[in-house]
């Protein structure tokens, strides 16, 4: 707890600026699941980071309401890898219909967070 | 720490300073349905100075919150003469103008190949600081929490001064701290400063940590649940609001209890609280009774010795 404390202290008086740098880009489409119940969705994520399919990596899939930020997400789920080079999959258990924020995080060869906002119906 | 949890506490943290806007702007009568525009203030103002300025992560807090207090604090002085109900008609309207503005406003930098800036109702994405600078989220829950434990103590010790006796003495009765010889003009500019300053550090905290911002994030919902927390927490310490965040994200959304229905729950709870408590929780008279409680009782009198 001290040394995460520190860390944090120090990160906070010493990092240097904001720098640019190769990210992850990601583009997510989501479909109802048949026969399951309201609000289930199964999404495709292709991830890709400067040009090329980024594999390997695992993304914990979040989501929240822009409408209500901090106030209203759901638990996120571990996506698992298709056959497809890049592409991944995660079955989504939403509260209710309207556009939500999906958040990706992505660790293994790079860490970023995506923020993609669908409208589901 | 569950990574779910760290994001929860995280979200209790960052919301919590809007709790605490509202409740300064409380401490002196004003009820405000707009803080949430001093919220998303303060996130647009520290993500264009890290992700477009580059400027590091503690300038880019210090100026979410500058542009935050300034923004807050003439607000503030163009609506001294209102009070009550009109006060906060005009503070949900300066809101809705400030929401509709950040939808209509572009200003995107070529940044490394790639546009950084606002996009109108697109939003504004890539505030990738923490992930950039390897911050990890542990270490950034770690920082909000250290922030809003600084905040809360600052309040709590700014409330025994003379200044925030003074504060909560308007908020009873401006009239008579007027009566009384009190500058009320220049004590509630000063309220709304710091209410925006504190709306300002939450919203720029909540930019970085999300990494994406939109105007639609910053609409009256964000605000009444800003105000509610203090109502429901109480308006006797700046514990109050932390204890309301702490019943609605912490008990109601965590527990996914009610699920969709946690909204019409919440808004039960907020009308059960006012006509039970009508102060909140946390309210001046249950502090009273704590303060008169025997082990702190015993620690005063010691030191009126």
């Amino acid at each position: 707890m001290m040394k995460g404390l520190k860390m944090a202290t120090l990160a906070l008086a010493f990092a240097g600026p904001g720098v640019a740098w190769a990210q992850v880009n990601a583009d997510v489409a989501c479909e109802p699941v048949d026969g399951q119940q309201r609000f289930v969705y199964d999404c495709e994520i292709m991830l890709s980071e400067q040009g090329k399919p980024l594999e390997g990596a695992t993304i914990q899939v979040g989501a929240d309401m822009p409408s209500m930020p901090m106030a209203h997400n759901i638990a996120p789920v571990t996506a698992s890898a298709l056959d497809e080079p890049g592409r991944y999959a995660a079955r989504l258990k939403l509260d209710m219909a309207g556009e939500w924020a999906l958040r990706l995080d992505v660790s293994g060869p790079v860490r970023d967070r995506v923020v993609e906002v669908l409208n589901f119906e | 720490m569950d990574p779910f949890l760290i994001a929860v506490l995280s979200n209790i943290g960052m919301i919590s300073f809007l709790g605490l806007s509202a409740y300064v702007l409380l401490l002196t009568g004003g009820i405000s349905f707009g803080q949430q525009a001093f919220f998303g203030i303060g996130a647009y103002a520290a993500g264009i100075a890290t992700a477009i300025w580059g400027w590091p992560l503690w300038m880019g807090l210090a100026h979410g919150a500058a542009v935050g207090a300034l923004a807050c604090a003439a607000l503030g002085a163009a609506t001294l003469r209102l009070g009550g109900l009109h006060f906060a008609v005009a503070t949900l309207a300066f809101a809705e103008m400030m929401r509709l503005l950040l939808g209509m406003w572009r200003w995107q930098v070529d940044i490394a190949g790639r546009l950084v800036g606002p996009a109108g109702t697109d939003g504004f994405r890539d505030i990738r600081y923490i992930f950039a600078n390897g911050i990890s989220e542990m270490q950034y829950f770690i920082l909000i929490w250290l922030l809003l434990a600084a905040a809360v103590v600052l309040l709590m010790l700014f409330e025994r001064t003379r200044t925030g006796m003074v504060w909560r003495m308007i908020g009873k009765d401006a009239e008579l701290a007027r009566m009384l010889g009190v500058d009320v003009v220049r004590h509630r500019i000063a309220a709304a400063a710091l209410a925006g300053a504190l709306a300002g550090v939450g919203g720029a905290l909540y930019a970085h940590l999300s990494t994406y911002i939109e105007p639609g994030m910053f609409d009256p919902m964000l605000g009444i649940h800003g105000l509610a927390y203090g109502i429901i927490g109480g308006l006797g310490t700046p514990l109050g609001p932390l204890l309301g965040v702490v019943v609605d994200i912490g008990i109601l959304e965590s527990s996914r209890l009610f699920s969709g229905y946690r909204m019409i729950v919440f808004g039960g709870l907020v009308a059960v609280i006012l006509v039970w408590r009508p102060r909140g929780l946390l309210d001046e008279a249950f502090v009273r009774r704590l303060r008169g409680w025997r082990p702190f009782r015993s620690t005063l009198e010691e030191k009126g010795r």
